[in-house]
């Protein structure tokens, strides 16, 4: 592999690492967000990709 | 859906109905059953009763009434027909299922069983669960084990199982945090049958919850669990007449090996199609006194209030007469409570004056008294007394003198277990890493995706995944200590101590949960009744050392201190339990005072562990371990990779100087001069930034920053281990970065610093607001701080090491 290649490898792996956890960051954040009392915080909702669904959640009472 | 939100002129399939015997029969009789239509005659929002139209007459429900149906839609149905569409075809042929689409649907709906498991806690629900739907869920011969209700699907016989595995509890009053969670469970999820786990080896304790539910009408099965010991005691139990006896079927299991669960489930489905010949519902006789009480309040709640039928009233007149706090708020929300209060204050008076004590205690007493007529009758205990073992290893493990030391001793056998037999399994594992990178370097062209490749990932990941091995005998230890009921008495030991503290004896479990991770440890505590005394032990809890600090401890230990590694190891361990005892100390003090709430804490027969569980238990700690490295510790990995290659140096630079120009390189500098009094250089200090991520993150950021030096020149600088190449780190002036020293002050750092970002968000959750979250965060580093700073110093003054 010449080193042009690489770079351009390297460069997506890195877009590819900054979006990977932007999105668990962003998961996380949805998570607390539905947090509360009620939630029992399986992460299930996120999982799931729920979105903003919080009703749907078998867990939320 | 429920039958309560279908509206005016719409129809629907029943599926089931649910709630308790008594009324549920009645529906049924009206007409309501499985697969037959059902149209809402009139539905007018927030106004009762609702109207509907059943197998041709109509029936007027309560809307709390109407609530207990389920059904499923048949929307559309009939504007379909009203508008054929211009082939002339019924619109809703193919827009909508037809009519015998949708009973299959509701029929098929209706072999879905709601089951709950409800019992005392160690009861085994958490191992019948697991055994019945091929769950993994934390099971421990200690109570308070399960504080969740967690739920899976199985199939038997054609039906569907949403099973529910609860929190277990003593009793349904609404005392502890569990007791209502379940409490609340029942009333308002309204499972379709109850399974109540009940423990053969402690028939009288555990069937006071079953008189209880009894009381609460509950569609119930018993699974008699345990039954092994039971059979091994030599006892002798005529289930077949106490099932009889109290209308509810009594199926002997035994949960650990699967012995009796499928004959319990089909007894299930017996009972939700009420075909089974046992179940009735029965009225426990409290004895004279008290049942005329009880007929007195349930006339005036009958007179009076303007109660769903689907309540029992019998149930709620001996709630009042107990004074059960959640009875009392409900009743008062009813028109007409006042009447019913004061006949039950003069009914409770009266249970006062006749029986010398109050109701509440006169309640108990008469069930108990049930139960011990029941079992007069059908059970006669074993001369086998199988309790003396147990009483004979307690004399040992819970002795006021032998007690701690035997504690610490055990203690001193893990670490060194843990350091020691993981030492070979891990230098296999790094071999394969090593032979892995140097793959890499021969076969791969020179450029930045072979340095990506072997600086970031294996230098990163591969630094990390070395410590399984160390992680796993870890939890070989925790969970054999779990699964025998050592952790009980631990916690025993451990009580009187943490009492003269001034700690809840109760937080003792959640604390040693702590050392597998804080995360569920932190869930873990809400068995604690006070809401004081559960903060603080949340706030302490990050101060337990979790699993995810051990690879810094071993790489480092491994490295500097390879004799006294268990000893060191140990000590570290022990320092964090001093610094939350300290802190728990302090909070107590200045930020919550508080009376103490008296803790009983039961000390379970020691069981053995079966193999497999904890081959099971140890299988899903690996699978989490391998899933955190393809994960977080990936991630980190590459982005601190980046940070530490880029920008790329301008041409002719010296290599040497190339990652502490990086990104990465100046952030740490700027970081640097906070922790240089605690002996950490930069490369370090980065370290513990992206450890705030997970601790592992630590070592793998190390790795990475470990392994682009030049100076080891290009060939078999990935052969060299991590500990050799943090040992050869030396500063410009020729001094090593790492002394003994500093790597104690480093490996107190870590042990005391930021939790994880998962523990705070947790903490964050748990305690309801951000605040304490955060509290979290500055409290530890500030503590982590001064306790490095101190032995730093005084370390440098006194050179001991
Ligand atoms: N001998 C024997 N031991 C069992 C049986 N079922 C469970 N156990 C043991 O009982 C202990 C308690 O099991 P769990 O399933 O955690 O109990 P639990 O009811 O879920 O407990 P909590 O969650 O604390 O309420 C464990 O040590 C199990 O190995 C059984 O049928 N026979
Ligand atoms: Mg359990």
């Amino acid at each position: 592999m010449t080193y042009n290649v690489q770079l351009i490898l390297v460069a997506v792996i890195g877009i590819l690492t900054v979006a990977c956890t932007g999105y668990r960051v962003y998961r996380l954040i949805l998570n607390i967000r539905r947090g509360g009392d009620s939630c029992a915080g399986c992460r299930n909702c996120a999982l799931k990709k729920r979105k903003n669904k919080r009703k749907d959640c078998p867990k939320v009472k | 859906m429920r039958l309560s939100e279908l509206r005016t002129g719409e129809k629907g399939i029943i599926v089931k109905v649910t709630g308790r015997g008594g009324f549920r029969k009645r529906i049924i009789e009206m007409g309501f059953i499985r697969g037959k239509e059902v149209e809402v005659i009139r539905n007018a929002p927030l106004k009762d009763p609702v109207h509907y139209r059943v197998m041709g007459y109509d029936v007027s429900l309560r809307r709390s009434e109407a609530a207990l149906i389920e059904v499923v839609a048949m929307d559309g149905f009939e504007e379909g027909k009203a508008a054929p569409d211009t082939n002339g075809r019924a619109f809703d042929s193919y827009v909508t299922p037809s009519r015998v689409d949708l009973r299959a649907v509701a029929i098929e709906k209706g072999k879905t069983i709601n089951v709950a498991l409800v019992g005392n806690p160690n009861s085994g629900k958490t191992t019948f669960f697991n055994h019945a739907s091929g769950a993994h869920e934390h099971v421990g011969n200690y109570s308070g084990v399960t504080v969740e209700a967690k739920d899976a699907l199985f199939k038997q016989d054609g039906y569907t199982f949403k099973i529910v595995d609860l929190p277990g509890t003593y009793s349904l009053s609404a005392y502890s945090p569990e007791e209502r969670f379940v409490r609340k469970h029942l009333t308002e999820e309204h499972p379709d049958v109850v399974i109540n786990v009940v423990d053969a080896s402690n028939l009288e304790r555990n069937l006071y919850l079953t008189t209880q539910l009894i009381d609460m009408d509950a569609r119930m099965v018993i699974a008699l669990n345990m039954y092994d010991t039971l059979l091994k005691r030599g006892d002798t139990f005529d289930y077949k007449s106490l099932e009889k006896m109290i209308g509810a079927p009594i199926v002997p299991v035994i949960s650990k090996t699967g012995f009796g669960i499928k004959e319990l489930f089909s007894r299930v489905i017996g009972v939700y199609e009420e075909e089974d010949p046992v179940i009735r519902h029965i009225h426990i006789n409290y004895g004279d006194d008290l049942e005329k009480a009880i007929s007195h309040v349930k006339a005036s709640v009958k007179e009076h209030c303007d109660l769903s039928k689907g309540l029992s009233k019998r149930h709620l007149a001996i709630k009042l007469l107990e004074e059960d706090p959640e009875t009392d708020i409900f009743i008062r929300s009813v028109p007409g409570h006042g009447a019913v209060l004061k006949v039950r204050d003069e009914n409770v008076t009266q249970i006062a004056t006749l029986l010398r004590e109050d109701s509440e205690t006169a309640f108990t007493n008469a069930r108990y008294g049930f139960i011990s007529g029941a079992l007069r009758e059908t059970f006669a205990p074993g001369k086998i007394g199988s309790m003396k073992s147990t009483q004979l290893i307690d004399l040992f493990v819970t002795n006021k003198v032998l007690g701690f030391p035997l504690f610490i001793f055990f203690m001193w056998i893990m670490f060194k277990a843990t350091f020691s037999v993981g030492a070979h399994p891990m230098e296999w594992i790094e071999n394969l890493v090593a032979w892995t990178g140097s793959l890499v370097e021969q076969y791969m062209q020179e450029g930045p995706l072979k340095d990506l490749l072997i600086d970031g990932i294996i230098g990163g990941v591969g630094g990390v995944i070395v410590f399984l091995p160390n992680i796993l005998i870890l939890y070989l230890f925790i969970s054999f200590m779990e699964d025998s009921g050592y952790m009980a008495r631990a916690a025993f030991i451990m009580d009187r101590i943490m009492h003269r503290m001034g700690l809840h004896g109760k937080s003792f479990i959640p604390l040693v949960m702590g050392f597998g991770c804080n995360v569920p440890a932190i869930m873990a505590s809400r068995t604690i009744e006070s809401r004081n005394s559960r903060l603080i032990t949340m706030l302490i809890n990050p101060l337990m050392s979790c699993s995810a600090r051990l690879p810094v401890y071993v790489l480092l230990t491994g490295a500097f201190f390879p004799d006294r590694a268990a000893i060191v190891l140990l000590g570290l361990y022990v320092s964090g339990i001093l610094l939350a005892v300290m802190m728990a100390r302090l909070f107590k003090r200045f930020l919550f005072r508080e009376e103490d709430v008296p803790f009983v804490m039961e000390l379970p027969p020691y069981r053995m562990p079966t193999f497999k569980s904890i081959l099971i238990h140890m299988w899903e700690k690996a699978k989490q371990y391998l899933r955190k490295m393809g994960g977080i510790i990936l991630f980190t990995s590459i982005i601190i990779w980046f940070l530490g290659y880029f920008p790329l140096p301008p041409d002719g630079s010296d290599p040497s100087c190339r990652q502490k120009d990086s990104y990465i390189g100046r952030l740490g500098q700027t970081i640097q001069p906070v922790l240089q009094p605690l002996g950490f250089d930069w490369k370090i200090s980065v370290s513990l930034l992206t450890g705030m991520a997970a601790k592992e993150v630590v070592v793998s950021t190390l790795g990475i920053l470990y392994t682009g030096e030049a100076e080891t020149g290009a060939e078999g600088k990935e052969a060299q281990k991590l500990r050799e190449r943090l040992k050869q780190d030396a500063y410009p002036d020729g001094s090593p970065v790492f002394t003994p020293l500093v790597a104690l002050s480093l490996m107190l750092f870590v042990l005391i610093y930021f939790p994880c970002i998962a523990t705070v968000v947790a903490i964050s959750k748990e305690a309801g607001s951000w605040k304490w979250g955060l509290f979290v965060a500055v409290y530890t580093c500030m503590l982590a701080w001064t306790i490095s700073f101190v032995v730093y110093q005084a370390g440098s003054l006194l050179p001991l090491l």
